[in-house]
């Protein structure tokens, strides 16, 4: 049996330290060590997206990264985007336009939404579907979702608040 | 699905890694973005003691940079910053093509690396499948066995696929690999570095690393471009692949390669099926001809072993051949 290693990282803005096997992946440690449950399994071996989260600022399948890859890092769960009761920018379009059905895909549309436009400004319908074509929804038909996008990128640059 | 338990190293230089490598052998493996390591080990096709992370190696290999003609690829590099880059796109716009077709966006080109690309184990839909559903199965030639499921009776050895669409266009670029060792460097050409065979697809001692890629910029009036088929426009490995290199010389073709994916162990070159085209300034007819000889010469290598009809892919194969070859002869002419 491996042994246990010190795993130190930060999860949503809080440092976190914890003894991890070496053959754990980040979402394992997510779900079952640390009870963020909002990153979902899908597949489990990265077809996806589902288990998406955001390491140093890129996008990761969780289920593909072993949790010691990301010592000493920072990453963003589902759980971390909005601020208290107030949704991000993105939850809040996601809700408004009707992007969530049964919800197991959100999560991790929602962390590839946010990697999309914290790196472009004003990301056309062609970027947005790039983004996510990395992700599989078995509700929505995903027309709802590339318009949730598109909201709430528009409305940043109009300067509003969600 | 859950990991099977092993040792995790990540140490801190080149030297470092090599020395454990060395010292662990085949019992180790590499970990560069795992898109490729870890489903395999999640379904018990990998079954490494140790695993030995390459993350803290990223500053030191991952760079883009362009010396004597010839632009140089870390490993490490992530598939969409060598996409992205300006000489790709401007110089080996067929390279930016597959790198392009990798996967989805926020997976393999955020994360996966050139070298992963490269170092990917060849596939097989009787291979690449969990413990269970194989278990229904004798072990094939690829797990130490006695059977190719894909070819049936009559096939000797294991007929998995290269579906790696970087590998199959630095083939076409004609790239050739930098490796790392115990005893040193060397390097050798892509022909060299797969070896045809779906059991060992790859030519690198147990002790190696693969440091890099280097592909010679081509002359003006080249053009290279890559197409693939597939049943997705992302997440999906190709069906089929083709990639195309060419150059002219007062109109007339000088040199081309192309090398074909999703066929064979190692992206199948095929030298004999476009030689005719040499000297010519082919039309259309002409490049399709090639395409069909292509897709002649590739029927033989053909067995039931990726997810489409085989006599689909039979037919299909000089397709992605034809556009590939419109596409880099059109950009060689400055004509797109
Ligand atoms: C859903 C899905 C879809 C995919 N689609 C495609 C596709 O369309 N086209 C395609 O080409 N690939 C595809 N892949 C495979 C894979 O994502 C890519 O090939 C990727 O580029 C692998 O890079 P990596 O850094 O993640 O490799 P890793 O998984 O880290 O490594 C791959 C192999 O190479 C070895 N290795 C890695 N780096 C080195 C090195 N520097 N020296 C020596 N050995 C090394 C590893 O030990 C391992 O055996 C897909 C994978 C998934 C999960
Ligand atoms: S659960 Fe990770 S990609 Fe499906
Ligand atoms: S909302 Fe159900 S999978 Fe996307």
């Amino acid at each position: 049996m491996a042994k246990l290693q010190t795993l130190a990282f930060e999860v949503n803005g809080e440092a976190v330290e914890l003894a991890v096997r070496s053959q754990e992946t980040l979402l394992e440690v997510l779900r079952e060590r640390l009870e963020l449950t909002g990153s979902k399994e899908g597949c489990g071996e990265g077809v996806c997206g589902a288990c998406t989260v955001l390491v140093d600022g890129a996008p990761r399948r969780a289920c593909l990264t072993l949790a010691l890859e990301a010592q000493g890092g920072q990453v963003l769960t589902v759980e971390g985007l909005a601020d208290g009761a107030e949704l991000s920018l993105e939850q809040q379009a996601f809700v408004e336009t009707g992007a969530v059905q049964c919800g197991f895909c959100t999560p991790g549309m929602l962390l590839a939404s946010h990697d999309l436009l914290s790196r472009q400004e004003q990301p056309d319908e062609a970027a947005i579907r790039q983004q996510l074509s990395g992700h599989i929804c078995r509700c929505t038909g995903y027309a709802k979702i590339v318009e949730a996008v598109a909201l709430a990128a528009d409305r940043r640059a109009k300067g509003e608040a969600s | 699905m859950r990991l099977a338990p092993f040792e995790y190293l990540a140490p801190e230089s080149l030297n470092e890694a090599l020395a454990a490598k060395a010292n662990l052998g085949a019992k180790a493996v590499w970990l560069a973005g795992g898109t490729d390591l870890l489903p395999r080990a999640k379904q018990g096709l990998a079954q490494p003691q140790t695993v030995i992370s390459l993350k803290h190696l990223c500053a030191e290999l991952s760079a883009v940079s362009q010396d004597d003609g010839k632009l140089q690829i870390g490993a490490l590099a992530v598939i969409a910053d060598v996409a992205n880059h300006p000489t790709v796109q401007g110089r080996l716009p067929g390279l930016s093509e597959a790198l392009h077709a990798i996967g989805a966006l926020t997976l393999q080109q955020r994360v996966g690396t050139l070298g992963g690309n490269l170092c990917a184990d060849t596939r097989c839909l009787y291979y690449n499948q969990s413990q269970e559903w194989r278990a229904g199965l004798a072990p094939c030639f690829k797990l130490a066995g006695e059977v190719c499921h894909a070819g049936g009776e009559g096939v000797e050895r294991c007929r998995s696929v290269n579906q790696s669409d970087g590998a199959v266009m630095l083939s076409a670029l004609d790239a050739r690999v930098l490796l790392a060792g115990e005893k040193g460097q060397r390097s050798l050409p892509l022909e060299d570095f797969f070896t045809g065979q779906g059991e060992t697809p790859i030519a690198m001692e147990a002790d190696e690393l693969l440091l890099g890629v280097e592909v010679a910029l081509p002359p003006d009036g080249s053009g290279s471009a890559y197409e693939r088929l597939a049943l997705r426009g992302a997440i999906d490995y190709p069906l089929a692949s083709a990639a195309a290199a060419i150059s002219l010389e007062d109109g007339a073709v000088s040199t081309v390669r192309v090398a074909l994916g999703a066929v064979f162990a190692a992206p199948l070159l095929l030298k004999d099926a476009v030689a005719p085209l040499l000297g010519q300034a082919p039309d259309e007819a002409a490049l399709a001809q090639a395409a069909q000889r292509a897709g002649r010469h590739a029927g033989p290598f053909l067995v039931d072993n990726v997810r489409a009809d085989l006599q689909w892919r039979k037919e299909m194969a000089p397709v992605p051949m034809r556009r590939a070859l419109e596409r880099a002869l059109a950009r060689a002419r400055g004509t797109s």
